[in-house]
């Protein structure tokens, strides 16, 4: 598959406002989207909202997005999520959360709010580079600060990304979208990327195209049935040998 | 010896807004947005200019250099409201042309 991906986009309130942002993404560009829950379990009208976005031929996937304050709480939270949601994203308030979620290999992205990013240093990159995550830098989370704060963001960010890069720790650019409003295009959210992260432009549209690709395409074959470990398939069952 | 002219490109947007819009506004709140992210002096280098804006579409053009298109995307990308409501900006299309933008938004009309 190919084509543009938002990995995080709030979980819509009901089927209606489903079918509204179904279009929006559809019409900005987007073939897959990360419909996010914040820590609770999985939706119950979720096989409803993933067959509206179907429908408008985007693809739906179920996330999480963790905000443990210790490390015990986040192990806790991956032992009983991990199996339900295609996407785990953590966000690092704290050092010690940062450091667990960075080499746990069940984590898939790593978040800092705004005033955070600097948690995200040359220890947690080796940490990282070492498991599968990803540093997600959500658009949502430099529009939702000003002044001052959306000054250091900046910097942070663009620091953030650099240190990635060097280390091969992919970059993701999400919208963090709560309404249709949140929404952007992927183009400009690569714009962002590039303009004010300082990504180079091929890292830029790769953070909202192939790299979120990636990482949703591994996690769905890990959730699937015929997943025995990485690089293990199950090719027959006993009644087809 | 001559310069080099440099190249211009044309910027499709579309607004998403709550409220009603009027293209004074909508001019404002865009060469506010490029003067708050990029400074006075880095966004009078982007050499934007307005073309138009159809309120009752909600299609807009900027010209700029082939240079700052990116800029230009990325900061309308950060806007977020206008007239006192949400709003979202996107960039639809980028040409060298106004013909051939104006061609895609008559393809577009149903």
């Amino acid at each position: 598959m190919g084509g543009f991906v938002d990995l995080q986009v709030a979980f819509p309130e009901s089927l209606e406002k489903a079918e509204s942002l179904a279009f929006h993404l559809r019409k900005l560009g987007f073939k897959a989207v990360a419909l996010t829950v914040q820590n609770g379990g999985k939706p119950e009208n979720l096989e409803e909202v993933k067959e509206v976005f179907s429908r408008h031929r985007v693809e739906a996937a179920l996330r999480v997005n963790l905000s443990p304050e210790t490390s015990g709480r986040l192990l806790k939270d991956l032992r009983r999520l991990r199996g339900l949601f295609e996407i785990i994203g953590v966000i690092c308030c704290n050092k010690q959360v940062a450091r667990q979620a960075a080499k746990d290999h069940r984590v898939d992205l790593l978040l800092f709010p705004p005033g955070k990013l600097r948690l995200f240093d040359r220890a947690e990159v080796e940490l990282a580079s070492g498991s599968e995550a990803a540093l997600e830098l959500p658009l949502s989370s430099l529009l939702d600060v000003s002044g001052r704060q959306r000054l250091t963001y900046f910097w942070e960010a663009a620091r953030a990304s650099r240190l990635a890069l060097k280390r091969n720790i992919p970059v993701v650019l999400t919208s963090g979208a709560k309404d249709l409003y949140g929404l952007r295009a992927p183009r400009d959210l690569a714009a962002v990327g590039e303009a004010v992260y300082g990504l180079p432009s091929q890292a830029a549209l790769a953070s909202v195209s192939k790299v979120p690709w990636r990482i949703l395409e591994r996690n769905r074959e890990k959730l699937s049935q015929d997943f025995v470990e990485v690089g293990v398939r199950l090719v027959r069952r006993n009644g087809d040998c | 010896m001559g310069t080099v002219k440099p190249r211009k490109r044309y910027l499709l947007f579309h607004v998403e807004a709550e409220k009603q819009l009027h293209e004074k506004n909508v001019k404002e709140a865009v060469f506010s947005g490029f003067q708050r992210l990029f400074g006075e002096v880095e966004a009078g280098r982007l050499g934007i200019r307005w073309v138009g804006f159809k309120p009752e579409e909600r299609w807009g053009i900027l010209l700029c250099s082939q240079e700052a298109v990116v800029k230009v995307r990325a900061a309308l990308a950060l806007l977020t409201s206008l007239e006192g409501g949400k709003a979202r900006f996107s960039t639809v299309r980028v040409s060298g042309t106004l013909k051939s933008l104006r061609e895609f938004l008559r393809e577009r009309k149903p």
